[in-house]
């Protein structure tokens, strides 16, 4: 017990506690990203759209298509990587955004009214076909992207907070910005607003109904390509990155209170420092019983957690699920 | 060549190995489908595509018809005469699918609880299997309870089957209804994520309980489980023979497992069609009307939870027994995935169309599966397709096939505004 003691002690600094919130942080900020395509597609046809983490992983793969056409090293100015980063970014965008639109056309529009399962076991064979495509057409290897963004600052003396994490944070609260903006001021955003409250209703008032729901699709797929465009900036990635990237989201989304956007933001952060916090201390707090393997138990407990205690989520002011 | 060399070729067009090149073949090639599909719409007599229907009526009935099943059943291991004993393999795995199936369909068909961790039953199954009737806990046993156990070389722990098959099958149950407690508020998704936590817990404890004491051996798994032993019969033993017959240990299992199938649907039809069978049916189509008509839904929703894991612990203890090796990559969260599509596929709540299901997209599954991605593209790709072409599934329940034509307004193309409403 005493060497325990040592362990709990000796393993904590504030430093490290910093550094693992940071962490936390812009992981949670990617997650939430993602997340608020679920939240989005869920509050609009009450789907699990399992294949949005494939969109993601989409993504990170025509990022790094245009990084290669580029030629980035480690070594380029920032003077081409910016420009370069941009053009990836929106290329991303607008082959994500016509993924999305695509896979609700063909997979998910044929089922709108069909048993309430059928459209998610289409999402989970698009996912399939989409994660098999890049191992087969593609690459089954994991990739990294050279150092483009490089510098810190540090904030203690053991510290620092790279550059890129300060863009995956500002990306996505400004994502998050422009996303409310859109549902709460524009037109379309008033009709997903409705079609989220009631869909016979909506549709009796008039919205276009399947128009509302490609919008969806395409404004939630793009915001994964921008979540992909980030990750690749700091982690390394295969075909089976959306899948588990996905998950996170998912859960993410279903922790804030699912269908709203705030929501899937305050989620993702929260899983994000619960992942990276339980990661950092689980070992210590157990006495080394539990390790940092254990990280993915973590995000679920909290989830369980999260569910039994809240079961509509953080946000959600109103449950409207079917029985 | 084989079917599967010809779709990759068609599949990989003639533009080179560059993937935008390959994407746009493959774009051109959905393109010039979709044309051909609006431009004979319409154009082509609808009795002249009856023969392509997946199941026509007639089918339907052969197919729901328990005799002929059986009579399937016990036959279709003559076919391995004429492939070699790659077959029975296949077969065997799909039995095992064919039990999760019917033991999942308790949980998301008769209840409507969708679970996405089924898998964990499985697992449960399988590792209570693996650590009581094999070597592993040896260091554990000779240090406290030596005086129970002789040392030797089968040293650890080796109970008889017929004590732990039922074993395994209930401590599934318990966890079922571990499971099924903290998430008995949650309805619809929240609870398909929940339980797909608990999956993926299941699995990482599994890879990870070799520290501090060993009891799962961690990622390289459980070795050396026994076979099971009826009398002095041993199922893993590929030397009997029934005159000219050679009865492999795949076939033993293959029969074991059919034995099994035929214990696990008659009692769930009895469960089907009993009190609890249609309170259960109360509580998929609107638990609150259940709650109110006086059925107790906690505690019916446990049992669900409880006999789907039952089953499946028992399709888990046989497969820990068949492979003689345990390990937490075999109870991916895939496995749960593929299950569910078992289910769905084949037509939630019938226990035929979940044995079809199984077999149906276990074939599919596995007969491709040496084609290592492209197998799961083509597996992709025909779930797609089948889930569009039949939502309902293949064998629908009578029960729900009535509630589907009725829910659906033809004119307008909507389900009726309650259906949307919050309850």
């Amino acid at each position: 017990m005493a060497n325990c003691l040592n362990i709990l002690t000796s393993g904590f600094t504030v430093d490290g506690l910093v550094q693992q919130l940071i962490n936390g942080l812009t992981l949670g900020s990617i997650y939430a990203l993602i997340a608020l395509g679920y939240s989005m597609v869920y509050g609009v046809l009450e789907l699990i759209n399992f294949a949005h983490g494939d969109v993601f992983m989409i993504g990170t793969f025509v990022v790094l298509g245009v990084v290669d056409r580029f030629g980035l090293t480690d070594q380029s100015s920032l003077v081409v990587v910016i420009p370069a980063l941009l053009v990836a970014m929106i290329a991303a965008m607008a082959v994500c955004a016509a993924l999305g639109f695509t896979i609700e056309k063909v997979a998910y529009r044929p089922l709108r009214n069909a048993p309430r399962l059928a459209p998610l076991i289409s999402a989970i064979g698009v996912s399939f076909v989409l994660e098999a495509w890049v191992a087969t057409y593609v690459s089954a290897n994991y990739f990294t992207l050279p150092n483009l963004i490089q510098g810190e600052i540090p904030i203690l003396s053991d510290v620092s907070i790279s550059y890129v994490q300060i863009l995956m944070f500002v990306a996505s609260l400004a994502m998050m910005f422009f996303l409310q903006q859109l549902v709460q001021r524009t037109h379309l955003g008033r009709g997903m607003r409705a079609v989220a409250q009631d869909r016979d209703a909506a549709a009796l008032m008039g919205v276009n109904m399947n128009r509302v729901v490609s919008f969806t699709f395409v404004i939630g797929s793009a915001l994964a390509a921008v979540a992909a465009l980030l990750w690749t900036l700091n982690f390394s990635f295969n075909q089976t990155v959306g899948f588990i990237a996905g998950l996170k989201a998912f859960t993410a989304a279903v922790i804030g209170g699912i269908g709203n956007i705030p929501g899937a933001m305050l989620g993702g952060f929260l899983l994000g420092l619960a992942e990276s916090l339980g990661a950092g201390y689980i070992s210590n707090l157990t006495c080394g019983v539990f390790n940092s393997s254990y990280q993915n138990v973590f995000a679920f407990a909290f989830l369980i957690l999260m569910l039994v205690l809240r079961p509509s989520g953080i946000l959600r002011e109103h449950v409207s699920e079917r029985a | 060549m084989s079917f599967l060399d010809i779709f990759q070729a068609v599949l990989h067009g003639p533009f080179g190995d560059f993937p935008f090149a390959i994407l746009a073949w493959q774009a051109i090639l959905v393109g010039a489908i979709y044309l051909a599909v609006r431009l004979l719409r319409g154009r082509i007599p609808k009795t002249a595509l009856l023969p392509l229907r997946p199941v026509g009526r007639g089918a339907s009935a052969v197919l729901r018809n328990i005799y002929v099943l059986v009579a399937i059943g016990l036959l279709l291991p003559l076919a391995e005469l004429f492939t070699g004993g790659y077959l029975i393999s296949v077969t065997y795995s799909i039995e095992l699918y064919v039990m999760l199936s019917i033991g999942l369909n308790i949980v998301v068909g008769f209840t409507g609880l969708l679970d996405l961790g089924y898998v964990a039953f499985f697992a449960v199954g399988a590792y209570v299997f693996g650590i009581f009737a094999s070597p592993q806990l040896a260091d554990v046993v000779h240090g406290t309870l030596y005086f129970l156990v002789p040392s030797g070389p089968a040293a650890g722990i080796h109970i008889s089957m017929w004590v732990l098959l039922p074993i395994a099958g209930l401590v599934a149950a318990l966890f079922g209804v571990l499971i099924g407690l903290p998430t008995l508020r949650l309805r619809g998704d929240y609870l398909a994520i929940v339980t797909l936590g608990f999956g993926e817990i299941t699995r990482i404890f599994a890879n990870n309980l070799d520290t501090p004491v060993n009891i799962t051996n961690g990622p390289s798994g459980v070795t050396d489980i026994d076979p099971i032993w009826i009398g002095n019969y041993s199922f893993g033993d590929p030397n009997h023979y029934l005159g000219p017959f050679r009865f492999t240990p795949f076939l033993n299992y293959y029969y074991l497992v059919f034995v099994l199938i035929l214990i696990t649907v008659f009692f769930v039809n009895r469960l089907a069609n009993s009190r609890v069978g249609r309170a259960w049916g109360a509580i998929r189509e609107d638990e609150t009307a259940a709650e109110v008509a006086g059925i107790n839904t906690r505690n019916l929703k446990l049992l669900a939870y409880a006999s789907g894991g039952f089953f499946g612990g028992m399709a888990g203890a046989v497969f820990a027994a068949g492979q003689h090796i345990i390990a937490p990559e075999s109870f991916q969260l895939f496995v749960s995935i593929l299950v569910l599509c078992m289910v769905v596929a084949g037509g939630m709540g019938s226990i035929p169309g979940s044995i079809l299901g199984a077999v149906v997209v276990g074939a599919v599954y596995f007969l491709t599966s040496q084609f290592q991605y492209l197998s799961i593209l083509v597996f992709g790709i025909l779930l797609v397709l089948l889930i569009i072409l039949r939502p309902q599934g293949i064998l629908p329940s009578t029960q729900r096939k009535l509630e589907l034509e009725l829910e659906v307004d033809e004119a307008s193309g909507l389900p009726p505004a309650g259906e949307t409403l919050p309850a």
